[in-house]
């Protein structure tokens, strides 16, 4: 069994190796019972948002941990993985924009994610 | 232990029917917080183009809720993100304040529908439901039937006669477009949605294109009512082209004259007054024609020809021009139309402008009489103009 950290970086990566852009892991824990992590990731289009969200479900299937719902919306402008711990947020660009979730949490702790992430 | 109301909605905008609402119901339901709740993404329906992003429905709903006492304005489903089902809030609030009673706040619409929602059991278990309805007879049976079910399974429902009007968000922002929101939305609102560019407040409507006129024709009105206008726009150019009017201004009258059809009684008097009209005298079913010429005048800024097509649309008037018939009759006749003997006043359509319209006011006339309802002072005067005009025509 993974803790929600490792499970966050579990998916941080698989997200990565599909070329999602900006990836954000937030730490709620402490403001919210929603979940411990956001992880908001951009994908370049509605079917880069699709693809990263089907590896990302492939990637913990094979860690065995239980997916609790998957949601998209409006042509996959946004999907979202619910983990129970963790939430994938994938946005396409305009659409992060427009809903603007990270300013909503604001007051989150930024988790560093420099080590996992290959920066380009 | 206190009680925490829910209210929950688009807001897209927020406006005082919302603003009075939340109030009343923090009287009527002895509350001691109301939690207003913006949803992310509605559950159960799509919003339109242009509209406010969720962040600045939050923001237009903490200027319309500044300071008042028990009402707070809460980012709680924008927070959570994705679609803002209620029954997700309903438990979360409820793990925010485990020692109170929640009462979810909706409409009849949604009451009628609530066993349809998501996961309706878990919003019951958690919370009474507050049910605003307008007092209408037939509604009120329907509403306490259904109630009894849920009261009978040990939940709460009670029932809070709403004084309000209701204000129609769709309306509102069509509103906007006309200049004409300021008295129905709440202080600093509008000047947020100006300052903003929201619901197209920074467009011009001078001198849009044809394709853009039919995209406003899309946006504004119903499906079945657009797909009117565009027959409709169709018949006037048919007729424009055969009887040699303008066939640009036949186009732009065809596709502006109903624009204004949707709005209710009380958004009609406001257009009018707003832009120094007097509505004395007009009836519901044909005001739209007036405040239609209004805003093609004001807003479009179209030419006295076009306004005044779409002014006389419903009424007719005596010395009508051309085009001004071309209208009437395209409007009256289009493929669209199925009363009885429209075929025969389609032919003469293409026959003889006069004769047409002499034919149709003939059947209006008949038509109010056999209604009981009064005949406008216009209609009657284009009927003798007409009978004039075409029986002299036979002579």
């Amino acid at each position: 069994m993974l803790s929600a950290k490792e499970v966050a970086f579990e998916v941080t990566k698989a997200l990565d190796s599909k070329k999602g852009k900006d990836i954000k892991l937030l730490r709620i824990n402490e403001i919210s019972s929603l979940a411990d992590y956001f992880l908001i990731c951009t994908g370049t289009s509605s079917t880069h948002v699709k693809t990263l969200c089907d590896y990302a479900e492939y990637t913990l299937e094979q860690l065995g941990e239980p997916l609790l719902g998957r949601e998209g919306h409006r042509g996959n402008s946004w999907e979202l993985l619910d983990y129970g711990s963790i939430v994938v947020h994938v946005f396409t660009d305009e659409a992060r924009a427009f809903y603007s979730l990270e300013r909503l949490w604001a007051d989150a702790e930024q988790v560093d994610i420099k080590d996992i992430v290959i920066e380009e | 232990m206190g009680i925490i109301g829910i209210y929950g909605g688009t807001f897209n905008p927020p406006h005082m029917g919302h603003q009075r609402a939340a109030e009343y119901a923090v009287r009527a339901l002895e509350l001691d917080r109301l939690l207003v709740i913006p949803s992310c993404i509605s559950p159960h329906k799509t919003l339109p183009e242009g509209s406010a992003s969720p962040e600045q429905r939050l923001e237009m709903l903490q200027y319309a809720f500044a300071g008042k006492d028990r009402i707070t304005v809460s980012d709680i489903e924008l927070r959570r993100g994705g679609r803002s089902f209620t029954y997700e809030t309903v438990e979360q609030v409820k793990a925010l304040y485990p020692e109170d009673e929640l009462m979810l706040l909706m409409g009849t619409d949604m009451f009628l529908s609530f066993h349809q929602w998501r996961c309706p059991e878990r919003i019951l278990r958690n919370a009474g439901l507050a049910v605003f309805y307008r007092g209408q007879k037939d509604e009120q049976q329907q509403l306490e039937q259904l109630a009894q079910q849920y009261i009978r399974e040990g939940h709460k429902v009670v029932f809070v006669k709403n004084p309000v009007t209701d204000i129609s968000s769709t309306q509102l922002r069509s509103l906007l477009g006309y200049d004409c929101a300021g008295d129905f939305l709440p202080e600093g609102v509008e000047d947020y949605i100006k300052d903003q560019k929201l619901y197209g407040t920074d467009r011009s409507y001078e001198n849009l294109s044809v394709s853009q006129l039919e995209q406003l024709v899309t946006e504004r009105l119903s499906e079945k009512r657009a797909a009117h206008v565009f027959r409709c726009r169709d018949m006037a150019l048919e007729l424009a082209q055969k009887y040699g009017q303008d066939l640009i201004l036949a186009e732009r009258a065809a596709l502006l004259h109903d624009l204004t059809k949707p709005l209710d009684g009380v958004f009609q008097q406001l257009l009018c007054s707003r832009y120094g009209y007097d509505p004395e005298g007009w009836e519901e079913p044909t005001i739209h024609a007036y405040t239609g010429s209004i805003v093609a005048k004001h807003i479009f800024k179209e030419c006295d020809q076009v306004v005044s097509a779409i002014r006389w649309h419903t009424t007719g008037r005596a010395g009508m021009t051309r085009l001004e018939q071309i209208i009437y009759l395209a409007d009256t006749l289009e493929p669209g139309r199925t009363f009885p003997g429209v075929q025969e006043l389609r032919s003469s359509a293409y026959e003889d402008l006069d004769k047409a319209m002499y034919q149709c006011l003939s059947r209006t006339l008949l038509y109010l009489q056999q209604e009981g309802r009064p005949l406008a002072g216009e209609t009657k005067d284009a009927l003798d103009f007409f009978r004039k005009r075409f029986c002299g025509k036979k002579d």
